[in-house]
C-alpha cells in the first residue's frame, strides 16, 4: 500500500461524504417545517396556543384590540349588524374590564376573551358537543351542530360568550355567525393556522403597546414561554384551576 | 272485591267546550309567540347575554319539576301500596306526562335553534348533565306510559306495580339530574352547591301535589262527582307537609349561601 493510494481514497471518501450530506440536507430541512403544521394536517397536541397579556402596559383608555377583534370578525363596532339587539343582547367577544382595588386605589385594566382553558366548563356542559376544544387547546363553537340553548355561557366563569339575537347579515368569511347559536373569541383560529397571530395581539403590537403576547405555550423557546419563566403569570379565577391558555402579568 | 269502572264523560257540556276554547286560547297564543321569537329572534325577549335564561325557563323548569311531583299518588298507591289511591293513579301519571310535555316544549322552543332538535337528539356530550337530561325526560315519557297502559288494561293490571317502581325510581333520578343542571355550575356561586338536588325532589313533591290537588277538584266539581273528605283530607295535608320541606330546604340554601357572602351586592340577591 502506497501513500498516494491512500491520498486518493481519502479524497473518494470526503466526496462521497459530501455528496451523502447534500442528498440529507433537504429531508433534514423538510422536518424542520413539517414540525409547523401542514393546513391540511389535523391540529396537534404538540402545540398549545396561549396568550399573555402585560397589565402594566394596557392603558385604561384603550381600545385597539377590541376594535381589531371586531373588524377583524365582524362583530359589534363599526359592523353593527346587530340592529335590533339591545346593547346587551350584543355580541362581545372581547372587552376591556377596568379593575380598582378598593384598598389601594389602584386602578388597572386588561382585556378579557374567551380564556382557553384547558378543562373548559363550557365544555363540559354543552348538551351535544358543540362546544369543544382542539387539540392545541384553541376553544370553539362548531356552528353546524350548537342548538343554542346558552347552558355554555351560564357556566363559563368569564362570561366569554355571546348569543346571537337577531338575523344577521354580511358575515366575514373566516367568522359563520348565526341567529340562535353561541359564539365566542376563536382566538383568529384561521389565523393561527396559517402561521399567523389573532388580531387582538397583532393591533396591540402594531400600535407600539406590547401589552400582549401569543405563541405556543409548549415551546419552550417561544417568546411567551420564555416571559412566563422569567416573570410568571396569574390565571383569572385560579381557584377554579381551569389552566387557562391566557395569562395575565400584574393582576 | 270493589272494583274500579271508567267512564267517558260525554264531552257535549257547553261547560267542556268553552274550558276547551280556552285552553286552545293558550295553545294558540304560545303558538303565535314561538313564531314571533323564532321569526325575529331572541332579541324580541327580556334575555340577554347575561341572564341567558328567564322567564319561559323558569316556568319550564318549573313545569318539568311538577310533573315529577304529579307522579306521587300514582306511586303512594303503587310503590307506598296505599289503596285508597288507586282510583286516582291513572290521572296522576297523565298529569305527570301532560306536565312534562309542557315544559319540554317550553325548553326546545326556546332554544336559538330549535329546527337542530334532532341534532340534541343523536348527539350526546356525555359529560353534560343536560344530555343526560334528555334521556331521563324521554324515558320518563316511555316508562310512564308504559305504566298508565298497565294501570289501564285489565291484563297487565298485575304488573302495575313494577311499572310504578321504576316510574318512581326514574322520577328520582330524574328530578336530581334537573336539580344537577343548576347545581353543577361551578362557575357561579349562587347555584354551585349541593343542595340544589334534594331541593328539587321536596319541591317536585310539593308543586306536583298542588297540581294534582287543583286539576282534581276541579274534575270532581265540574263533573258532579264527590271527592270525599277522607281523600281531601289526606291531600291537603300532605301538601301542607311538602310546603313546609320546601320552606326548610329553600331556607337551609340561602342561609348557606348568605354565610359566606361579605357585605356586597351579592347579598341583596339572595335577599331579592
Amino acid at each position: 500500500m502506497s501513500h498516494q493510494e491512500t491520498d486518493i481514497s481519502r479524497r473518494q471518501f470526503l466526496g462521497q461524504a459530501a455528496a451523502a450530506g447534500l442528498m440529507i440536507a433537504p429531508g433534514v430541512m423538510l422536518y424542520k417545517v413539517a414540525q409547523a403544521r401542514a393546513p391540511e394536517m389535523p391540529a396537534s397536541s404538540s402545540q398549545r396556543w396561549g396568550m399573555l397579556i402585560d397589565t402594566s402596559k394596557c392603558a385604561t383608555g384603550c381600545n385597539d384590540c377590541v376594535t381589531a377583534c371586531q373588524k377583524e370578525n365582524g362583530w359589534g363596532g363599526d359592523n353593527s349588524n346587530e340592529i335590533h339587539s339591545r346593547p346587551d343582547q350584543k355580541a362581545q367577544w372581547i372587552r376591556k374590564v377596568k379593575l380598582t382595588d378598593k384598598q389601594t386605589g389602584h386602578v388597572q385594566s386588561l382585556p378579557l376573551m374567551c380564556q382557553h382553558c384547558e378543562t373548559p366548563p363550557c365544555v363540559d356542559v354543552c348538551p351535544t358537543g358543540a362546544s369543544m376544544k382542539r387539540a392545541d387547546g384553541i376553544v370553539l363553537v362548531d356552528k353546524h351542530i350548537c342548538i343554542g340553548c346558552r347552558y355554555c355561557m351560564m357556566a363559563c366563569p368569564y362570561k366569554a360568550r355571546s348569543f346571537v339575537h337577531e338575523e344577521l347579515t354580511g358575515q366575514k368569511d373566516n367568522a359563520p355567525r348565526g341567529k340562535g347559536t353561541v359564539e365566542s373569541c376563536t382566538m383568529c383560529v384561521d389565523r393561527v393556522d396559517a402561521d399567523g397571530t389573532p388580531a387582538c395581539v397583532e393591533a396591540c403590537n402594531s400600535e407600539g403597546h406590547k401589552a400582549m403576547y401569543f405563541g405556543d405555550l409548549n415551546d419552550p423557546a417561544s417568546e411567551i414561554s420564555k416571559r412566563l419563566k422569567d416573570y410568571g403569570a396569574s390565571e383569572i379565577r385560579a381557584d377554579l384551576e381551569l389552566n387557562t391558555g391566557v395569562r395575565y402579568q400584574g393582576i | 272485591m270493589k272494583t274500579l269502572t271508567y267512564k267517558m264523560i260525554d264531552g257535549n257540556s257547553s261547560g267542556y267546550l268553552a274550558l276547551l276554547a280556552i285552553l286552545g286560547l293558550f295553545v294558540v297564543a304560545g303558538g303565535a309567540a314561538f313564531f314571533y321569537m323564532e321569526h325575529h329572534g331572541h332579541w324580541v325577549t327580556g334575555m340577554n347575554d347575561q341572564v341567558v335564561w328567564g322567564i319561559p325557563h323558569v316556568f319550564a323548569v318549573f313545569l318539568i319539576v311538577a310533573a315529577s311531583g304529579a307522579l306521587n299518588v300514582a306511586s303512594i298507591s303503587s310503590v307506598f301500596n296505599r289503596k285508597v289511591y288507586k282510583p286516582l293513579a291513572p290521572l296522576s301519571a297523565v298529569l305527570s306526562l301532560t306536565l312534562l310535555l309542557g315544559g319540554l316544549t317550553i325548553l326546545v322552543l326556546d332554544l336559538g335553534r330549535p329546527d337542530r332538535l334532532i341534532v340534541a337528539m343523536t348527539k350526546y356530550n356525555f359529560k353534560s348533565i343536560f344530555a343526560w337530561n334528555m334521556i331521563l325526560y324521554n324515558g320518563f315519557l316511555a316508562i310512564v306510559g308504559v305504566y298508565v297502559w298497565f294501570m289501564l288494561e285489565r291484563k297487565m293490571n298485575q304488573y302495575s306495580r313494577y311499572a310504578g317502581f321504576a316510574a318512581f325510581f326514574w322520577r328520582l333520578i330524574l328530578t336530581t339530574g334537573t336539580g344537577a343542571i343548576f347545581g353543577f355550575l361551578v362557575a357561579r356561586q349562587a347555584y354551585d352547591v349541593a343542595i340544589m338536588a334534594p331541593m328539587f325532589i321536596i319541591m317536585s313533591f310539593a308543586y306536583g301535589l298542588a297540581i294534582f290537588n287543583i286539576v282534581t277538584i276541579s274534575i270532581y266539581s265540574w263533573t258532579n262527582r264527590e271527592l270525599g273528605d277522607v281523600i281531601f283530607e289526606r291531600l291537603r295535608t300532605l301538601l301542607g307537609v311538602f310546603i313546609g320541606a320546601v320552606f326548610y330546604f329553600v331556607t337551609v340554601y340561602h342561609l348557606t349561601k348568605l354565610y359566606g357572602t361579605k357585605k356586597s351586592r351579592r347579598r341583596r340577591f339572595y335577599f331579592s
